[in-house]
């Protein structure tokens, strides 16, 4: 993949659904078990990038199965450019311009 | 515009950073469920009638331990059963993606409704048990003294067995199967044993 070249837009803070998006890395993570998504933002353009780790949220009951979950499919991932962009409310976990969008986890 | 995504992703993207509390928490409330175990195993011992089942009469010296054993095992298993359902157990398995998040989520509900029934029903069985337990050592038959074994010496010789009546002048012996008739008026001696002398 062609080394990316950022020219970040600097648009208003909205909510758009930029669909299935095939120009984004989705590789295992090197600092932690889970994977990493990063790329060019469809929207604003930033550089974005989304660790997906496994977390503690799972339980699987008493008498768990220890199995390997083997997660596969689309993922959906919102823009993490980190610019700040106008009217984007307060208070938000993702820093970005509001767009999302969907990749498709690795084999 | 579908917004149940975008509040999956902030929701992942926050548990993200409270992976700590959630670890912390989830040990709270298992240390909290394991010392209830332990106080679980001095009440189902406690709580029963007479002081020693030994004193009951066959087969309630074996059936009354068995049905608290079964009794504690149930509330056992309710203790976890409703902490994993409040708490959760630890695990790494979920990928923090929102689509994850949200399977998992619908699956977690599930568990948890499926698990209160659970507890509830084991924990009245286990309740159940223990009262019917406590119940038959109010009134079960107390076991019968051994009969008392004696060795009896006579003018026929010496004979050892059980005890079973002295009645018309003779005493009645039961010898393993047998039951030897001695006249009382040639006895010499009669002395109790734990063992017959081989």
């Amino acid at each position: 993949m062609p080394p990316e070249i950022e020219s970040h837009r600097s648009i208003e803070y909205q909510r758009v659904n930029r669909g299935p998006q095939q120009d984004f890395t989705v590789a295992k993570s090197l600092t932690e078990e889970g994977f990493e998504v990063s790329g060019l933002c469809p929207e604003c353009k930033g550089k974005t990038s989304t660790p997906w780790p496994f977390g503690i949220a799972g339980a699987k009951g008493l008498f768990k199965k220890n199995e390997e979950p083997h997660p596969s499919g689309p993922r959906t991932v919102g823009c993490e450019c980190g610019y700040a962009h106008a009217n984007r409310p307060d208070g938000l976990w993702i820093v970005g311009c509001g767009a999302y969008w969907t990749v498709e986890l690795p084999q | 515009m579908n917004t149940d995504v975008l509040r999956w992703l902030e929701k992942a993207k926050q548990l993200r950073f409270e992976q700590l509390e959630i670890a912390r928490k989830q040990a709270e409330s298992w240390r909290t469920g394991l010392t209830g175990i332990t106080t679980l195993l001095a009440a189902v011992l406690v709580v029963k009638g007479r002081e020693s089942v030994s004193e009951l009469a066959q087969p309630y010296k074996w059936v009354v331990p068995l049905l608290l054993a079964l009794a504690l095992g149930a509330l056992v298993w309710a203790t976890l059963t409703a902490v994993s359902a409040a708490s959760g157990s630890p695990s790494r398995k979920t990928l923090l993606t929102p689509e994850d998040l949200r399977d998992w989520t619908a699956g977690e509900v599930r568990r948890i409704e499926a698990a209160v029934v659970r507890a509830r029903r084991l924990t009245v069985g286990g309740v159940a048990l223990v009262a019917v337990a406590v119940g038959m050592t109010w009134l079960a038959p107390a076991a019968t003294p051994p009969a008392a074994l004696v060795v009896v010496e006579s003018a026929a010789g010496r004979m050892c067995g059980t005890l079973v009546d002295t009645s018309g002048g003779s005493l009645l012996l039961k010898v393993r199967e047998d039951q030897q008739v001695i006249p009382l008026a040639g006895v010499s001696r009669i002395r109790g044993v734990t063992t017959c002398p081989r």
